[in-house]
């Protein structure tokens, strides 16, 4: 591609409707992937809380699924769901059972017993000290978790273009089957700064859902 | 306390907060076995103790000795293995553990704030329970912060990480009390803050106590928090058996047991000088002399003679010093050496065992009694001190107080 400059300009301002197209099916899916994987996490990591026993097949088993290569697992899941929505979101949730279960249970395993004999002395049910005490208390370790999944799925959206999904990930496709750097360019960029903004944004959402974590600060 | 608190006073507001409502708590025959103890002993065995309406309860002795499993089970966080206990006669066992607890308030050493929550939300962690309305919550835990001597407006919308381990028990206490509970269980509720602190919340719960009259049942390993704060001090050992169970000056006076006695230790004798006040005591009068008075004035003023120390106070009755009428500048001043050094001064609310080691501490036999604005009331000796553990009872004849003219032999310096 002799004199191709790394970013052709016009072509971005020409396809301004594809591009934000491609963005916006980025973060539907990482979105969808990231709201699944938390609820069904959040049922496996209290299943296992609350069991003991479960603990370990239950990380086990989201272990397993977190090693297998993305690429190797949306092939073999395509003769069953096809080059669909459902296929990219099987996996990409897959992907964030483990991290999320993970932080879960160490939120939920950080509450101190002083704070659990204190809430049962004084007559909380168990919802109640699990709704008002320890998910509260969970928060900030669960959101650390949020963060460090939604950046893996944003990346790992981009491989789903494989099976004709992928969002900002067709960009780069099609940037690399037209040789066209512009494309591949624009995709790749354009998904480091999605990253970066969703992991900023979740910080921000973070501090303001748990404003006791900054109160110690202000005190010597 | 690095932090300084604003004490406010006990109550402020004409109305009581609280009620006077208090639960009488009767442990029968309650025992408490865990199946996988390899030396056979009970956690706590065959434990029965009556503890009246608005009596302060201490459950105190080794680690070991069953006082905290005896304490949860009163609210069923450990469900005895035999026997039972009784609130104001109803079977604790009857009832649902929820509605119980609600009804029972508990403070721990490690106080169990909840982080996430403002000091007002875990005060009214318990009315909320109860389904009371968001704003009555909030009066509420205003009320009894001020009650717990904290500025509900510097505390009420801070989170507990902000807070000194002495403020976040007051939280604690305060947390407990924010249902009006008629009983209070009370695991070790000081054992984390440094001496200076706890003894002032001691002292600060023993005032609510006298204005709120709740039934509190106190764990603590401490002997000396046990007769400070008890009314009634359980005296439990190894293998959750009760050795003694007294009002805190007959067990000091008369342990029961070897193991009691030397529980209390070598120094009961001086123990029980905690538990009684400088008011308890006769004053002996003596005779002041104002400075820049004329010796002549107060010579009149004690028809004639003088004893032959005179207290020096200033214009408002303060004690300055002492001084040998002998010899006295006329009129009176503390210029020159004829004014000695000052006795110890003690409040009329001090225990005998700190005016004892006040008055050893400055090599004298007596001390001034001075009211709360500082004026010389009386003085004190150490003879008295005695006399009143002698008629107390068990110092035995050669101890007696018949120290010839104890009440003229006043030193002064």
């Amino acid at each position: 591609m002799p004199n191709e400059p790394l970013i052709r300009w016009n072509w971005v301002a020409g396809h301004l409707d594809e591009i934000g197209g491609a963005l916006g099916q980025h973060v539907y899916l990482t979105s969808i992937a990231i709201a699944l994987g938390l609820a069904i996490s959040l049922g496996l990591a209290l299943v296992a809380h609350r069991y003991r026993r479960t603990e370990a097949p239950i990380t086990w088993v989201a272990g397993v699924i977190y090693t297998i290569p993305s690429l190797a697992l949306f092939v073999v899941l395509i003769p069953v769901t096809g080059l669909s929505t459902t296929t990219s979101e099987v996996g990409l949730v897959g992907y964030t059972l483990l991290i999320l279960i993970r932080n879960i249970l160490a939120g939920l395993d950080g509450v101190p017993a002083d704070v659990l004999e204190a809430a049962d002395a004084m007559g909380l049910t168990r919802p109640q000290r699990l709704l008002r005490v320890e998910l509260p208390m969970a928060l900030p370790v669960v959101m650390a978790g949020v963060r460090i999944a939604t950046v893996t799925t944003i990346g790992l959206v981009t491989v789903t273009a494989l099976i004709g999904q992928g969002g900002l990930g067709q960009l780069m496709l099609a940037g690399f089957i037209n040789l066209f750097p512009t494309e591949i360019y624009v995709g790749a960029i354009l998904s480091v700064v999605l990253a970066v903004a969703a992991d900023a944004a979740l910080l921000l959402l973070q501090r303001a859902l748990t404003p006791w974590t900054r109160a110690s600060a202000t005190r010597p | 306390m690095r932090h300084p608190v604003r004490v406010l006073p006990v109550f402020d507001t004409q109305q009581p907060v609280l009620s006077r409502r208090a639960a009488t708590v009767a442990f029968e025959h309650v025992t408490k076995r865990y199946g996988r103890r390899v030396d056979g002993l009970a956690a706590v065995n065959d434990l029965s103790l009556f503890v009246p309406a608005g009596a302060t309860c201490v459950l105190v002795g080794p680690s070991g000795c069953g006082k905290t499993t005896s304490l949860k089970m009163v609210n069923r966080l450990i469900e005895p293995t035999g026997g039972r206990i009784l609130i104001d006669g109803q079977d604790v066992a009857t009832r649902d553990t929820t509605e119980l607890r609600r009804g029972i308030g508990y403070v721990i050493q490690q106080v169990g704030l909840f982080p996430h929550a403002t000091i007002a939300e875990n005060v009214a962690v318990v009315p909320r329970l109860l389904g009371w309305a968001s704003a009555r919550r909030r009066e509420r835990a205003d009320e009894l912060l001020r009650l717990v001597g904290l500025e509900p407006g510097q505390y009420m919308n801070r989170y507990p990480s902000e807070l000194s381990g002495g403020e976040r028990q007051r939280v604690g206490v305060a947390r407990a009390l924010a249902a009006d509970p008629p009983l209070l269980l009370m695991d070790e509720p000081f054992g984390a803050v440094d001496p200076i602190v706890r003894s002032r919340l001691q002292d600060e719960l023993l005032r609510l106590q006298r204005e709120l009259g709740k039934t509190i049942l106190f764990v603590t390993h401490d002997i000396d928090e046990a007769i400070k704060m008890g009314d009634l001090v359980a005296v439990m050992r190894e293998g959750g058996t009760l050795a003694q169970f007294a009002p805190p000056a007959d067990l000091l006076a008369h342990p029961a047991s070897e193991f009691v006695a030397r529980f209390v230790g070598a120094d009961r004798a001086l123990k029980r000088l905690t538990l009684h006040r400088v008011n308890e005591l006769p004053l002996v009068s003596v005779t002041e002399a104002t400075l820049g008075e004329p010796v002549g004035d107060v010579r009149r003023r004690e028809g004639g003679r003088l004893s032959r120390w005179l207290l020096v106070v200033d214009d408002r009755r303060v004690p300055v010093g002492w001084a040998d009428s002998n010899g006295l500048p006329d009129p009176v001043t503390v210029e020159g050496s004829v004014v000695t050094g000052l006795s110890p001064l003690l409040r009329r609310d001090t225990t005998l065992h700190d005016a004892l080691s006040l008055l050893l501490d400055g090599a004298v036999r007596s001390g001034i009694v001075v009211d709360d604005a500082g004026r010389a009331q009386g003085l004190v000796s150490i003879e008295e001190i005695m006399a009143l553990l002698h008629d107390e009872g068990d110092l035995g004849p050669a101890a007696g107080s018949a120290t010839p003219g104890r009440s003229s032999s006043v030193t002064g310096g």
